[in-house]
């Protein structure tokens, strides 16, 4: 289990809106659920199959299935809606999985080949459409050099906080505080995404 | 951690988000976030903006390419044709996208869904912009149109409620205006249900904005 930071503290933080987990107070239609979920889904199966048609497969059926247990009234309350989706998506998953995984073994028998492994991130960028990355990095693009250097060291070479107060001889309190005015100021300088195009390259 | 349901200040005290991008996480822990920000829109909207940023200083590092189609033990590459004439015209067959398996799998509820419908498209080129129009699909309520390079990376996806999409040019890279493209179109249902599939169309390379 990661260990908590004991140097992060609330008055490190500008003050955000802390929302927590959203509870819908109505069971949603079917198209309000493809649009809350769809996304989601593809992350969580990208990350366990390593592709992102599997991931599109995995979220096709398991709107399917939550679809039909919403017209059927199998579930009961709003609030558990999206443990039942990530529950639902969870089992088609291993499914699926568990399906490859014997076409692949069948596929080593005839050729003899390994699998091949990628870096589970590879698979979640992979979500990304080209034109988004494009927009991102021109957005990028347009900040100074140090907000642009902070943001690539917390999200291409994945440092922690403390890590990246170490290499910018800072506190990690102060590179928390300089992430998210970045993060920001990017957020003004990224283009709207297309009609139909929400962040992760599937519309809406 | 999986004895502990996390809410939004673990989240942000563990650094949990990260150590799941980098694949570190137990697969208990990992499966805590992933049922978290499935009811959690703030740590899911982080956790988007994270792969996105992720995504976009790749090709900016000049590291070595990070996207990959993780097929096992087969290239990707190999699915997708080499770059031919010119926009065409073409009429297709398509059906659901479900693997056999999860047809027959007991668990599976319901009728198959999916159905064979031809889907009628046509790609051309203009000074301006790739256009790509079809004819409606009953039943769909949406299409999900993308453009394909020759080794399988989405250039662009829109999805959309009407039956054409023009991409002006400069919406593509230099680079992927001196390829081939690919268009596939997908009439969705309701529930993103794929109800019909086109082929691929090609289109020819567009050379540099005119």
């Amino acid at each position: 289990m990661p260990v908590a930071d004991s140097s992060v503290g609330p008055a490190d933080m500008p003050a955000v809106p802390q929302p927590g987990p959203a509870a819908p107070a109505a069971m949603p239609s079917e198209g309000e659920l493809a649009h809350r979920f769809w996304d989601r889904i593809r992350v969580f199966a990208a990350r366990r199959l390593g592709n992102v048609e599997g991931a599109e497969d995995v979220a096709q059926e398991t709107l399917r299935r939550v679809g039909h247990a919403l017209r059927t009234e199998r579930i009961e309350h709003p609030p558990a809606l999206a443990a039942f989706v990530f529950q639902t998506a969870r089992h088609v998953c291993m499914q699926l999985h568990r399906s490859k995984a014997r076409e692949h073994r069948a596929l080593e028998r005839v050729s003899g080949d390994q699998a091949t492994h990628g870096h589970p991130s590879d698979a979640l960028t992979a979500l990304i459409v080209d034109e988004r990355r494009m927009a991102v990095r021109t957005a990028l693009a347009a900040l100074d050099r140090a907000d642009r250097e902070l943001l690539r060291l917390a999200y291409y070479d994945q440092l922690s906080a403390d890590e990246i107060a170490a290499r910018l001889n800072s506190t990690p309190g102060a590179v928390r505080v300089r992430k998210h005015r970045a993060l920001r100021r990017l957020a003004d300088h990224l283009v709207p995404a297309s009609a139909g195009n929400a962040l992760l390259a599937s519309g809406t | 951690m999986a004895d502990v349901e996390l809410n939004c200040d673990l989240v942000d005290a563990t650094d949990i988000e990260r150590a799941y991008l980098r694949g570190t996480l137990t697969e208990a822990d990992a499966e805590a976030f992933e049922a978290h920000y499935f009811a959690c829109d703030r740590c899911w909207a982080s956790l988007q903006r994270a792969i996105e940023q992720r995504a976009a200083f790749s090709g900016m590092a000049e590291a070595p390419a990070t996207r990959r189609w993780i097929s096992r033990g087969r290239a990707t590459q190999a699915r997708w044709p080499l770059a031919v004439a010119a926009s065409i015209v073409l009429v297709v067959a398509a059906s659901s996208r479900l693997t056999s398996d999860l047809r027959r799998s007991p668990a599976a509820d319901d009728t198959e869904r999916g159905r064979a419908t031809a889907m009628t498209v046509r790609a051309s080129t203009d000074a301006n912009a790739l256009v790509l129009t079809w004819l409606p699909v009953h039943g769909a309520e949406r299409y999900r149109v993308r453009l394909f390079a020759p080794d399988g990376t989405v250039l662009i996806e829109r999805t959309v409620t009407d039956t054409i999409v023009g991409i002006p040019r400069d919406s593509l890279s230099a680079g992927a205006r001196a390829r081939a493209a690919f268009w596939s179109v997908d009439a969705l249902d309701a529930t993103r249900q794929s109800l019909a599939r086109s082929s691929l169309v090609a289109v020819t390379p567009l050379g540099p904005t005119r």
